[in-house]
């Protein structure tokens, strides 16, 4: 999501006489997302469309919508001008020059965020692609591109000469950026800019600027070519752009032909011909018909057009939503709950009968809880270990609440993540019951006890205990459980160790199965 | 002793504890039952019970949270310190509220400067660790400082009156408790051989008013809400699906044609584990032909370069809809003459910072459907029924993107209890670009929601956290134990 502020002014400069809620109205319609306060208007743009860089595309768009279309064409001049690629790392290079027609007080803001936002976006934060925006007629020939081992010169934004470490060290874009290898544009000896990471104050883009050159480069050409797309289109709505010879873009136009019923078809509901068309139209699209095909010129910045769902899309958002209709469901299907839902459901209420509370406990959890006292290797994902057990859940759940009232009995009924190379994942979720007490008069085998009838009651099955020992249970106080040979699960009064270690001041008893 | 005073166990005791000089809150046992004792003892004048109200400063919640977290302006201050664009703020991991704020005090106090997109540091934040740490004394010693009404007025303390009761004995208590001794031959608890020989004993009274039992048992909030919506989903005909948390990049994003290196990826920040799972390499080729080059007479593909190196990467699950996908393929796609509806609500993970309305883990309620003639028009309908059996009956569909349907429709509804419209889902038709690989013609749609969303609205949960796993707060989750939700 992109976020574009401007002012009210701005936006009645652009757009013509319009009402706040004509605008917040137009908007809504056509999912562009918008905020007025005050005096400040602010778009949030979603991440396909990255033609709406700049508050001049989106006001475009808006005069599109209100039927006041203009067309932009992808065409462009080329220029002559000495540019000299002496090193090329980053091998795809895009060099557009953009001539103001006027005088734009906002022009300094609006490059700033074209360029910042196809950069960040498009270009993963200029990790694969960058774009910087110069004053063309400060820079005399040769344009030279390359490697650079020391340079010195005034950054953007600063007062006085940095040299190469000091930029690193010194500014954010310095420390921000990775890289083994430094190259840079000179104008002559000067420095342009130090690529992808600061640019010089000589060349900046000022009020007064009159052609303005934008460097788009990057290692990715697909990439390079998007973002110059992208620029272009914004550009032209700002003056006349040219192209340097030998590093134009390659701008793809597309046209769509498909069977008009698939609009219908995926709207439910038919579309007259010449309502498709129209709204089409106002968008800049151009479209006709042969016999039951439609045939669609996209524009060249709508990249995010590519099949006939978009079309449909568009034709949408201009009719309105509430265009379609709705009907309700037709077809009869039988629900259905996952198989061991009976078996949940029976617990649930034997517990809650006996004064247990039911508890929904973390996947994500730590070291401590899930390795440490489960005393087996953890599930890392990230900075997390993954629920293996639902018991040290429980006991991190009475922590948190020891300073509340009693009585602690808790349950929960969820899953846990346990490997299985079996399955493609190589981690399945395994639905576990969980019993937990914290009581000085009862202890673990009156949670054995309550599990011999669950599993009786229940699962009509016989629980076979095991005496065991785990270094985190009390030795003579632990059992493993299971069901027809098969390991099912645990039992045991928690260790004072633990306990002293979590601060905790009530003696603690567990239970856990697995209950597929 | 009186024998017009039927006095407990309790009753007792409080009086005992009178004539050693305890105050009330050293008095052993449950809380409220002395408390009630003293009140009955005060109604037959035999205590006078005294309350005074002594008032206190106390942090609030956002106190609490920001001596934990470090005060908004602080945590801003130093994000702003790595990052200093005016629109990624927000991956501080503070509110916009608290962006707002903190910006205004940083502003105001003259540490920062917005100049254009950017944010300029222009004196380092002494002051406001000073500050900081005047939080902290007013914490520790609750009285006032300089700071007091800065931070009562940011909501970070407020005043609370401490109430101190003191009991004393009457004229009439003393008389009762210089009698007390006789209370020797009372028994409480019977057994054998008092039943046998009862006429030798008196029976001491119990106040059944003042029980010490409570009972906190009860379903948890969040499951029972999960279960009310997937009772709905039930209803409507759909099929409960099963799934597992860890998942593969392919099912999470390739498969839904999440564009590679774009931000469309950016939409979920991913929870990586250090392994990989096994794919399935002929769906993964089909996958990548159509990412490249489209759908003849449908769609020109996306083009660019598609990398599998990361397909296989097990991460976990950012959306359920890595379950409904899943199903399309191992289920749908092999009975493809045949109507469906699925759903899950289950848990879904991203590596964001948490705040009072944004989670870790939180759960997803996700419906798919796959019938004849299935349309925009019927999927509005599928939503319009599914939300009014929530109790919410009045919802609009704005369009929206979604890197996987087209047309997307952010649904809205209208909810009384605020008076206005909040977003409460996401929905949209599958692209064919997603569904062709799996060998699917015909229409699907699908529509989900953030389940504590909803939670929140309904019961007007200001900070989510309290309801939230191992973290939930138990006196909360108490509260709710008996309710009806729609």
């Amino acid at each position: 999501m992109v976020v574009l502020d401007c002012s009210w002014e701005e936006i009645k400069t652009l757009v013509g006489e319009i009402s706040k809620d004509e605008l917040k109205s137009i908007c809504f319609k056509y999912g562009l997302d918008v905020n007025i306060q005050d005096d400040l208007v602010s778009f949030e743009v979603t991440s396909e469309r990255s033609d709406l860089y700049t508050i001049h595309s989106i006001s475009f768009l808006i005069n599109q919508i209100r039927g006041r279309s203009q067309v932009v064409s992808p065409d462009f001049d080329k220029i002559d001008f000495d540019v000299r690629i002496e090193s090329n790392k980053r091998n795809k290079i895009i060099l557009l020059v953009l001539e103001l027609e006027r005088n734009n007080p906002n022009i300094v803001k609006e490059i700033a965020q074209l360029t910042d936002k196809t950069s960040d976006s498009l270009g993963r934060r200029r990790k694969i692609a960058g774009v910087g925006a110069f004053d063309f007629d400060k820079i005399k020939p040769p344009l030279i591109y390359k490697k650079v081992d020391d340079i010195s010169f005034v950054p953007l934004g600063f007062n006085k000469e940095f040299s190469l470490k000091e930029i690193l060290e010194n500014t954010f874009q310095g420390r921000t950026y990775d890289i083994k290898e430094y190259f840079a544009w000179f104008s002559d000896k000067d420095v342009v800019a130090l690529v992808p990471i600061i640019n010089a104050d000589k060349f900046s883009v000022n009020e007064n600027t009159k052609r303005i050159l934008f460097e788009i480069s990057g290692e990715d050409e697909y990439v390079v070519n998007n973002i110059a797309t992208s620029i272009l289109f914004n550009a032209k709505l700002l003056g006349k752009v040219y192209a340097i010879k030998g590093f134009e873009p390659k701008i793809i136009e597309r046209s769509l032909e498909f069977d008009y019923n698939l609009i219908s078809d995926l709207l439910g509901k038919e579309i007259q011909r010449d309502i498709a068309i129209e709204n089409l139209a106002k968008l800049g699209f151009e479209c006709k018909f042969n016999g039951n095909k439609m045939i669609v010129k996209v524009p060249f910045y709508r990249q995010d057009v590519i099949s006939y769902a978009d079309i449909a899309d568009e034709i949408l958002r201009l009719q309105g939503t509430e265009y379609v209709g709705y009907e309700t469901p037709k077809t009869f299907n039988k629900g259905e709950f996952i198989k061991s839902e009976p078996l949940i459901e029976a617990i649930r209420e034997i517990l809650i009968s006996l004064g247990f509370q039911e508890v929904d406990s973390s996947v994500l959890s730590s070291k401590l809880y899930q390795e440490d006292i489960i005393q087996e290797k953890g599930i890392r994902a990230g900075e997390f270990y993954l629920k293996q057990y639902i018991y040290p859940e429980l006991i991190k759940f009475y922590k948190n609440n020891k300073d509340k009232e009693g009585p602690y009995y808790f349950f929960d009924i969820g899953y846990t993540i346990k490997k299985d190379p079996s399955v493609d994942v190589k981690y399945k979720n395994v639905l576990s019951l969980s019993l937990f007490i914290a009581d000085e008069k009862r202890n673990v085998s009156w949670l054995v006890a309550i599990l011999k009838e669950i599993a009786s009651r229940v699962m009509n099955k016989e629980i076979k205990i095991e005496n065991s020992s785990h270094p985190s249970f009390i030795e003579g106080r632990f059992a493993k459980l299971f069901i027809n040979d098969k390991y099912i699960g645990l039992a045991g009064e928690i260790h004072p160790k633990i306990l002293n270690e979590l601060s905790l001041d009530l003696p603690v008893s567990v239970l856990e199965i697995m209950l597929e | 002793m009186d024998s017009n005073y039927n006095l407990s166990e309790t009753d007792i005791l409080v009086i005992k504890s009178i004539l050693q000089n305890k105050k009330v809150e050293e008095i052993e046992g449950n809380k409220d039952s002395i408390i009630n004792s003293a009140r009955k003892l005060a109604s037959l004048g035999i205590v006078e019970f005294n309350r005074t109200a002594i008032p206190k400063i106390v942090l609030t919640e956002r106190g609490e949270e920001a001596l934990k977290r470090g005060l908004p302006e602080v945590i801003l201050f130093n994000f702003i310190k790595t990052n200093n664009k005016r629109d990624e703020l927000e991956k501080s991991g503070l509110s916009k509220e608290e962006i707002n704020a903190a910006i205004g005090v940083l502003t105001r106090g003259g540490f920062i400067k917005i100049d254009k997109d950017q944010i300029v540091i222009l004196k380092d934040i002494d002051e406001l660790n000073k500050k900081f740490e005047k939080l902290n004394e007013i914490k520790l010693n609750g009285i006032k400082n300089e700071y007091f009404d800065e931070f009562l007025k940011r909501g970070l303390i407020r005043i609370e009156e401490e109430e101190k009761i003191n009991l004393t004995l009457t004229e009439e208590g003393k008389k009762i408790a210089s009698n007390l001794g006789n209370l020797e031959g009372y028994v409480s608890n019977l057994n054998k051989e008092i039943i046998k020989n009862y006429k030798n004993y008196k029976f001491r009274a119990y106040d059944l008013n003042s029980t010490p039992y409570i009972l906190y048992n009860g379903r948890n909030l969040v499951k029972y809400f999960i279960d009310e919506v997937r009772k709905i989903m039930f209803s409507l005909g759909f099929q409960e699906m099963s799934s597992n948390y860890v998942e593969e990049v392919f099912w999470n994003y390739d498969v839904m044609m999440f564009r590679q290196n774009h931000p469309d990826r950016d939409i979920q920040d991913t929870i990586y584990l250090d392994e990989k799972g096994d794919l399935d390499i002929s769906l993964l080729e089909r996958v990548k032909e159509v990412y490249l080059n489209g759908i003849k007479g449908l769609s020109f593909g996306y083009g660019g370069k598609f990398d599998e190196s990361e397909s296989s990467k097990l991460i976990l699950r950012g959306h359920t809809t890595a379950t409904t996908f899943r199903y399309l393929y191992y289920v749908i796609s092999k009975n493809l003459d045949k109507n469906y509806r699925f759903f899950s609500v289950s848990k879904v993970f991203r590596n964001e910072a948490i705040d009072f309305k944004h989670l870790r883990e939180f759960y997803q309620i996700e419906g798919m459907i796959y019938e004849d003639g299935l349309s925009v028009r019927s999927l509005i309908g599928y939503i319009k029924e599914f939300y009014k059996s929530l109790g919410i009956d009045k919802i609009q569909v704005k369009p929206t993107y979604n890197p996987y349907t087209e047309p997307s429709f952010e649904i809205i509804g209208f909810y009384d209890k605020i008076n206005d419209w909040v977003e409460i889902g996401n929905s949209g038709m599958f692209r064919k670009e997603t569904l062709y690989p799996l060998g699917i013609n015909k229409n699907v749609a699908g529509f989900g929601l953030a389940l504590e969303r909803a939670l929140m609205l309904k019961y007007g949960i200001d900070d989510i956290r309290l309801i939230n796993g191992s973290e939930s707060d138990l006196d909360i989750i108490r509260k709710y134990k008996a309710f009806k939700l729609w």
